[in-house]
């Protein structure tokens, strides 16, 4: 390997570190826009995270070249965790670095799930308040009326 | 950027404002059709920010609680309105059905009072046919059953009124008691810290439907609400409350008084109670007065020219209806008191030749009042001179505007006929009014179109000795029905009028306080699809981080 495709695969590693970094960051703005109640900022915010997701994917497994493809294949090592083989001295902290963003984004993302899961589920309790109301409405005005609870609908 | 724990945090906190958003918008939904529910709106406050190597973030936010905003001065405006349309609603209830009594059945007393007039006309063609004899007993009879049963009507309306105020004061002081009750758990709730919202929507509810029985007034204060009657009687104060009870006045009245056993029935205005005093013991005894006056006179004027008079057989003429002694109860003690045709006194003289009945058919037109002018409009036509010192005083109802008149020595009608006039010319009293004088010499004056005949009738000395031709006893009658008319329409044009302004106050309110379905509706789509797309997005992103993490963890570290 030579030194430019050593300094190219730092830069593009301390490049995919501040992505993972953003990403984050922007799990933990969608998080507040759910808590402050800020529909408009969560929408922005999904959005975001949608291009950020696709930056990631390129960042992350779909830019090493065709040489580290076939090496990737042949070790399982992907070309960010891989930095000491090149014989840098850099190369072990900014693999540490990238592992240490790469785990810190997957626990905000578990958090970011539990959150989406919770909110999906309130909303499809809401959800069902409202069918049971609308569902009241129309049966009471309708023939064969069937009178049903709010805790039978949930 | 914060560490993981801050993460959770803001995560946690997430979760509270959903859930408690959750709570708010479930009771939002579910008590959209409460009346009194008002909408509640979970309270967040952002945390400080938090500076973390360097950089800032946010801290995330706080559940502070559920909250409601009322609106007091519009809650106010729909409790005066309530309370007014509640009044004008009872009064119109009991004047509908007052006003049957009064409709053309053909067994009514104009029916009737024409048909006793038109039989007296066919017998005066025939003084000595026995078939027309007894027309006019029949006639008579149902005449007398006509107003026996006018007079029943209104005595049971009166009775239905008196009721309803009565249960309408039992349910105040459930009401008061159940406001008293809920002033005493907010204080308690308040000094806990607590939430209160329930406890002050159905004080609100409470209050409205207090407002719906009675005029009252409300104030607010940290121990809930203090509530008064019209006139500052106290009927809630803190968790106290103050009964009122009823009892029967000497006129047969109801009176209402207050928990130290004080009549407040006169200062008691609006509302359910407000209304069925106001017909209880007002509209309806008046009703019935003429009503008695009008049988009374009536019955009394054939009775005398029936007394003048002599049957066929030479015999003295005898009463023909029978009153009772109480004048209270002429109409509807009302009864012929003749068993016979023959006992008609149908000549003036031993001659049997019917020229009493004239005088009879004379007493059925001018009977009524006993002393009746008319003129046209504009003033009076006699010149009989009036007592000095008289005061006669004439109250305009509609308008409330009032003429007194004095008269002094030498003073005679027409100096009262100049009065009038130059009153109505001033505006002090409009033209084409019809005055009616009751027993107090006082009038009450309903206005008819303009052009009209101004009616002048009188029963005291004022303008006694006044008699000219007057008006028949029908136009008396009509007078009446006119006034029963008048009252029921005005109840039900009011009522009608503050419904539509209570209409729009509720729905001013409503869109301040209401729950609107629709809107939670459409921001609970956007939200099911945000986090429907969120979770795509973290799910795409955890599987590439967890097979990029794997590939690297086994060989790197």
């Amino acid at each position: 390997m030579t030194v430019l495709a050593s300094e190219d695969r730092i830069r593009r590693t301390r490049e995919q570190i501040e992505l993972l970094c953003t990403v984050r960051s922007e799990l933990v703005s969608a998080m507040l826009a759910i808590a402050q109640n800020r529909l408009s900022d969560l929408e922005e915010s999904i959005a975001e995270q949608e291009a950020m997701t696709a930056r990631l994917r390129l960042v992350l497994g779909g830019e090493a070249t065709p040489g580290e493809e076939s090496r990737q294949r042949a070790t399982g090592v992907p070309a960010g965790f891989a930095l000491q083989e090149a014989g840098l001295d850099q190369g072990q902290d900014l693999s540490e670095e990238l592992w240490i963003a790469g785990k810190e984004l997957q626990q905000t993302a578990r958090i970011y799930a539990r959150l989406l899961e919770h909110s999906s589920h309130s909303a499809a309790l809401m959800a069902s308040l409202l069918g049971s109301m609308r569902e009241r409405g129309r049966e009471v005005s309708g023939s064969g009326t069937r009178y049903q609870t709010w805790s039978c609908q949930i | 950027m914060g560490g993981l724990n801050t993460t959770l945090n803001i995560g946690v906190e997430a979760l509270d404002v959903t859930q408690g958003e959750l709570d708010a918008t479930s009771n939002n939904i579910s008590n959209s059709s409460t009346p009194g529910y008002t909408e509640e709106t979970a309270q967040i406050s952002e945390n400080a920010l938090t500076q973390s190597g360097g950089q800032v973030e946010g801290g995330g936010v706080t559940l502070d609680g559920i909250t409601t905003t009322q609106d007091e001065l519009l809650n106010l405006q729909i409790q005066q309105q309530t309370s007014l349309q509640s009044s004008a609603s009872t009064a119109s209830g009991i004047l509908d059905q007052v006003q049957t009594y009064f409709d053309s059945t053909g067994t009514d007393i104009a029916s009737t009072l024409t048909s006793f007039s038109s039989s007296l006309d066919a017998l005066s063609a025939n003084p000595t046919d026995t078939a027309d004899q007894q027309a006019v007993l029949d006639a008579g009879q149902n005449l007398a059953s006509s107003f026996n049963s006018t007079a029943d009507g209104l005595t049971s309306a009166q009775s239905s009124a008196s009721s309803e105020a009565v249960s309408t004061v039992a349910q105040i002081n459930t009401l008061t008691g159940q406001i008293a009750q809920l002033n005493g758990e907010i204080a308690q709730l308040k000094a806990a810290g607590q939430n209160d919202d329930s406890q002050q929507d159905s004080l609100n509810e409470s209050v409205l439907k207090l407002a719906g029985l009675t005029g009252i007034s409300v104030t607010q204060s940290d121990g809930g609400v203090t509530i008064t009657s019209g006139n500052g009687t106290p009927l809630v104060e803190g968790d106290q409350s103050f009964s009122l009870s009823t009892s029967a006045g000497s006129d047969g009245s109801v009176e209402v008084l207050d928990a130290n056993g004080n009549n407040i029935t006169s200062s008691i205005t609006g509302g359910q109670l407000g209304g069925a005093l106001a017909m209880s013991n007002t509209e309806i005894p008046q009703m019935l007065s003429q009503l008695n006056t009008l049988a009374t006179q009536f019955a009394g004027a054939f009775n005398s020219a029936q007394e003048a008079g002599v049957t066929s057989s030479g015999s003295q003429g005898q009463a023909f209806f029978t009153l009772p002694a109480d004048g209270a109860n002429a109409a509807s003690g009302l009864s012929v008191a003749l068993t016979d045709p023959s006992q008609l006194a149908i000549d003036s003289n031993t001659t049997s030749d019917g020229s009493n009945i004239a005088n009879l058919s004379g007493a059925v037109v001018n009977a009524l009042p006993s002393d009746v002018a008319t003129s046209s409009e504009g003033g009076l036509t006699a010149s009989t001179g009036l007592t000095a010192g008289s005061v006669t005083t004439i109250a305009d109802a509609m308008t409330g505007k009032t003429f007194s008149y004095t008269a002094s020595a030498g003073s005679t009608l027409a100096d009262l006929q100049s009065a009038i006039a130059s009153a109505v010319a001033s505006g002090t009293l409009s033209a084409g009014t019809t005055l009616d004088f009751n027993s107090s010499g006082q009038a009450v004056i309903s206005t008819t179109t303009a052009g009209d005949t101004l009616q002048v009738s009188s029963t005291d000395s004022v303008l006694g000795g006044f008699n000219s031709s007057g008006p028949t006893p029908a136009n008396a009658y009509a007078s009446l029905v006119d006034a029963v008319g008048n009252a029921a329409s005005n109840a039900s044009t009011e009522s009608s009028a503050i419904s539509s302004n209570l209409t729009s106050l509720n729905n001013q309110q409503s869109s301040q306080t209401g729950v609107d379905i629709d809107t939670e509706t459409a921001n609970l789509i956007r939200y099911q699809t945000a986090y429907e797309a969120g979770a795509r997005i973290v799910s795409t992103m955890q599987q590439l981080l967890q097979d990029t993490m794997d590939m690297g963890g086994s060989q790197t570290y």
